[in-house]
């Protein structure tokens, strides 16, 4: 406790000061007892502000423990700040906070138990052509669908694209999906307002996304989560209540570590900090993060997550995608869970989006939806 | 954006903007990269201003998000001239994109993509066409252009193919980096390489982890140049055999892998694939199990010219095998 505090009270102070304080033997907490500022300005060479702070911090003793840099206080302030706003609007409309956000095929919800959970990192890997952004698009679209329907929950979304491989045309394409299988359902009631307002533009304007090119842009982007979550366009005004964003989807993670060759040696520090970040914002936002990863050839030649061992221990949840024998047909396996058994689930990707495996495509057959994608390219 | 130094941004003061510089680390890179305990010992200051200056460096340098409804622009695909290819691709390859054709020895990829650059010239679109191995055809291209009768005057089209020659992995780098500058100039809307499996197979001097880390950096940097000057990047790779067929006692069909690894299977975002045609994709079978039943890279004795062109990789359409020729006016698709 007390060298906690010793060690508290010489961080303050910038290296050099430091050093200077320790060689000439204030070490230790017993070390500044009845010393001034004075005694320390001439023991130790140091100024009369840099002696003020050290003896502030030790005489203040337990109570500077709790307090961390500005920073930091900065942020979890304003994250929780919103997340209790959020609470506050949700419990007096009496409905119960949506935990999960629903992949849209239900063997796969079964096998995570609802869907992608907020307030946790869910990574998805897999082989090159497994899905992964395929996946990532879809729970980025049901994101958006009020909380009444389809356990959506009626907030924005924030996709890191970092390879390029969102394509507005295939988003608009799913999107157009999800709606005709809404209005299929002809529900009635209350619902039925929030269906008809549901527009394929607006499902996509739900998306805000951030195009990074390089690792330090990356690294940039997530450790400023907590302030970009809060800015316009991710904070809008919705009809009764304000949005605010519920999923971060970075895709992928893997892409700009393995292409920059300068941060090899820093990779192990870098991903530790990033992995801080992303578990931070998602429990302090109650937003849904989910990382893209990539494979790799382990040495059994077999594909496995890659960015190694310290990584896998990252996420909360683990999924690995692979494509299956007939060509729109994939599995997910869900490798490491908080409260799930793993488990297995086949599904299909199709024009749509993701599907179950048997179930009937929407109404609108297949050359209306190509004609909706070569219209958007148009 | 990475690049731009600290000093530009205005946020840092001198003392510490002199000790970032002395150091080599006055570009917003490094610092938003650097661990906040290293910063601090830079400057000598405390952890807590380090961390500050780091945050403001990365709030500056991370960009503005974009709503997913802004980017439906619409834009021009690159078409291949296959009519089920480019229906099933909504028009054709999307601009922004880096895609790879791979196929063994002699399949035609050099064909496909002298087919893309005539297309592309004859609606008055330039090209860059990268040739790593010295075999890009003026003349084919002439042929190519006048047998599809793309207009009135095909040799003017034909100066709209800029040909670049490189034979080293080192004259490759070089060339992207001129083509961000010359790019603004000749505004094209397709870059061919042909092919960049030649140019990284051939450097024995890498090890494999240096091959792949070089590859990825090098499909981050296509990356940009697409996006940035709204272009489409396709690259031709080799195909190589696990374990050829033939072998006495082999159990599994041999797989057809593309050459040079995963990391740059999972950078490129469209995969194509040409392979010599065998008689069973008629019927349906996939065309990589098909060619496993015959030799490797020989096209079968009844349809010589007949080739097997798939979509292995597409995140805007499922996978799709049609069949192709080899004629006068370029690949075209054949209902044989």
């Amino acid at each position: 406790m007390e060298e906690a505090v010793a060690h508290l009270a010489l961080s303050q102070l910038c290296p050099s000061a430091r050093e200077r304080l320790v060689s000439a033997g204030y070490t230790a907490v017993d070390d500044f007892a009845r010393a001034s500022v004075e005694d320390l300005m001439l023991n130790a060479g140091v100024t009369r502000e840099e002696a003020g702070i050290v003896l502030r911090c030790v005489n203040g003793g337990w109570r500077s423990l709790l307090c961390t840099d500005a920073a930091s206080l900065h942020d979890e302030a304003v994250l929780k700040q919103r997340c209790t706003q959020a609470n506050n609007t949700q419990s007096s409309q009496a409905e119960a906070p949506c935990t999960h956000i629903p992949t849209f095929s239900q063997a796969l919800d079964d096998a995570l138990q609802g869907g992608v959970r907020r307030g946790t990192v869910t990574e998805v890997a897999g082989p090159p052509g497994a899905g992964k952004t395929q996946l990532a698009v879809q729970l980025a679209l049901t994101a958006s669908l009020p909380p009444e329907l389809l356990g959506g929950i009626g907030g924005t979304v924030l996709y890191v694209d970092t390879e390029g491989s969102v394509m507005p045309a295939r988003c608009r394409q799913m999107a157009r999906g999800l709606v005709d299988h809404v209005r299929g359902l002809s529900l009635s009631g209350s619902v039925a307002a929030e269906i008809e307002a549901m527009t394929v533009e607006a499902a996509v304007d739900n998306v805000a996304v951030l195009r990074v090119f390089d690792l330090p842009q990356l690294l940039a982007v997530v450790h400023s989560l907590p302030d970009l979550l809060q800015e316009a366009p991710l904070r809008v005004q919705g009809k009764d209540r304000a949005k605010e964003c519920c999923l971060v989807v970075v895709d992928s993670i893997a892409f700009n570590f393995r292409s920059d060759a300068s941060a090899y040696a820093k990779r192990a520090q870098l991903l530790a900090s990033l992995h801080l970040a992303l578990r931070q914002v998602a429990s302090a936002s109650n937003a849904a993060v989910v990382v893209v990863n990539q494979a790799t050839t382990g040495q059994d030649s077999q594909l496995s997550p890659a960015l190694g061992s310290l990584w896998a221990h990252a996420a909360h949840t683990r999924l690995w995608l692979t494509k299956r024998g007939n060509a729109e047909h994939r599995v997910a396996t869900v490798t490491k869970t908080i409260d799930c058994p793993q488990a297995e689930a086949v599904f299909v990707i199709c024009d749509d989006g993701v599907r179950d495996l048997d179930e009937p495509p929407s109404q609108n057959n297949n050359s209306r939806q190509q004609h909706d994608v070569v219209a958007a390219m148009r | 954006m990475s690049n731009r130094r600290v000093r530009a941004l205005g946020i840092a003061g001198e003392g510490d903007l002199e000790r970032l510089e002395r150091v080599g680390r006055g570009r917003c890179g490094d610092v938003a990269s650097e661990d906040a305990g290293a910063l601090a010992r830079l400057l000598d200051c405390p952890e807590a201003s380090a961390r500050e200056l780091q945050r403001a460096v990365r709030r500056k340098l991370a960009p503005r998000p974009a709503s997913l409804l802004d980017l439906c622009r619409p834009s021009a695909p690159v078409p291949f001239g296959l009519p089920s290819v480019d229906t099933s691709l909504g028009g054709g390859l999307p601009l922004g994109v880096v895609a790879e054709l791979a196929g063994p020895p002699g399949a035609g990829k050099s064909q496909v993509a002298v087919t893309l650059a005539a297309g592309q010239a004859a609606i008055g679109h330039a090209v860059v066409y990268v040739d790593t191995e010295n075999k890009f055809s003026p003349k084919r291209a002439l042929q190519i252009l006048r047998e599809s009768q793309c207009g009135p005057h095909p040799e003017a089209a034909l100066r709209l193919i800029h040909v670049r020659k490189v034979s080293s992995l080192r004259e490759l780098t070089d060339l992207l980096e001129d083509l961000d500058l010359q790019a603004s100039e000749i505004q094209p809307s397709l870059v061919i390489i042909d092919s960049i499996a030649c140019v990284v197979r051939s450097d024995a001097t890498l090890s494999a982890v240096a091959r792949s880390q070089l590859l990825s950096g090098m499909a981050g940097r296509l990356k940009q140049l697409a996006h940035r000057f709204s272009l489409s990047v396709v690259a031709t790779n080799h195909i190589a055999f696990l374990n050829p067929g033939g072998l006495a006692g082999a159990d599994s069909p041999p797989s057809a892998i593309s050459a040079l690894g995963n990391t740059w299977h999972h950078a490129v975002s469209f995969r194509f694939t040409l392979l010599p045609m065998a008689p069973g994709l008629l019927h349906g079978r996939s065309a990589v199990e098909t060619s496993a039943a015959g030799p490797v890279g020989a096209p079968s004795k009844q349809a010589p010219n007949l080739r097997a062109f798939t979509i292995s990789k597409s995140p805007m359409c499922p996978c799709l095998t049609v069949p192709c020729a080899i004629t006068a006016a370029g690949v075209v698709e054949s209902s044989a």
